[in-house]
């Protein structure tokens, strides 16, 4: 890739995993995030060259042999999205604060999902979701 | 973005190198705020020099002071032992900086040496703690940034010159 390839862009363009979204493409929306080796970062703010040998993982890699992963079964139950252009982002975020071994009160999950914008407004019901799936998850 | 090379340096020396004068090589480690400059092309290096392979990432918390190496992301010194126990203030104002995701990338050398877009960081008076003005030469270069420790912080110590460059103070430090 030409070295300006961020590794959105790259997931996007190149490899076709377009699960993954670009929002502002500055870093503050969180439309974009994914998980570099467990992690989650914005795939915006990176360049795809500087991801050589790190795992990532996309929306597209969580479900296993067929079955939503919790954090997705959870976003469903919970009707966690309007019109679900910033739900990748939420669930890979929300993965990856499951991952951060946090508290899971609301004030908790609230705080640390703050780096993903909703413009429909489904917070109420993110929060529900990301609740339910710590506690199926612990 | 305009174009760009790009390089990984293997070691602090054949990064130094890399950027040696005339290269028009910049740094990049988290690249959280490089990114934006570049693709609003506010800066247009000739080349990237990639510093994450540097051995700088780690945290030491000893005798009452804390140092950080350059290339540790914000979100694991907030999650530091020694540095929750130690310096709380340090862990709570880390933990508002920006965003989770964003922490999970940038640097403490990044963060220091990020493009300001507000005068906010530059009034001493407003920073607490701080013992210098976080605006030191053309790059900020060398800045000292002295945080109190808990015992520290109920007897301060009054000093009326930086312990760093001697300079004189207009907050205790």
């Amino acid at each position: 890739v030409d070295a300006r390839t961020t590794l959105l862009d790259a997931l996007r363009n190149r490899l076709h995993l377009t699960g993954t979204k670009r929002g502002c493409d500055l870093g503050q929306c969180g439309a974009c995030t994914v998980l570099l080796d467990g992690r989650r970062i914005n795939a915006c703010l990176t360049l795809a060259i500087m991801a050589r040998g790190h795992a990532i993982t996309t929306i597209e890699g969580i479900a296993a042999d067929g079955e939503l992963h919790p954090m997705q079964t959870a976003f469903v139950e919970h009707d966690a999205l309007q019109c679900g252009y910033c739900t990748p982002g939420q669930i890979m975020s929300a993965i990856g604060l499951l991952a951060e071994s946090r508290g899971t009160d609301d004030a908790t999950i609230r705080e640390h999902m703050s780096g993903n914008l909703c413009r429909c407004g489904a917070y109420t019901n993110i929060v529900a979701a990301v609740r339910d799936a710590a506690a199926r998850d612990a | 973005m305009l174009a760009f090379s790009y390089a990984a340096a293997s070691d602090t020396a054949s990064a130094l190198t890399l950027a040696g004068a005339g290269s028009g090589g910049a740094f990049i480690a988290g690249g959280t705020d490089l990114l934006q400059l570049l693709q609003e092309a506010v800066i247009a290096p000739r080349c990237l020099i990639d510093i994450n392979m540097l051995p700088l990432s780690d945290v030491r918390v000893e005798h009452g002071s804390a140092r950080t190496g350059a290339l540790t992301r914000l979100s694991d010194v907030a999650a530091d032992g020694g540095i929750r126990q130690h310096f709380p203030l340090l862990t709570q104002a880390l933990s508002e900086t920006a965003s989770p995701q964003v922490r999970n990338f940038a640097t403490v050398g990044g963060n220091l040496l990020q493009r300001t877009r507000c005068l906010y960081f530059r009034n001493q008076t407003l920073a607490t703690g701080a013992g210098h003005e976080a605006v030191q030469g053309r790059n900020r270069r060398g800045a000292p940034v002295i945080l109190q420790t808990k015992a520290q912080h109920r007897a301060p110590a009054t000093r009326s010159s930086c312990r760093c460059c001697s300079e004189p103070l207009s907050v205790p430090c």
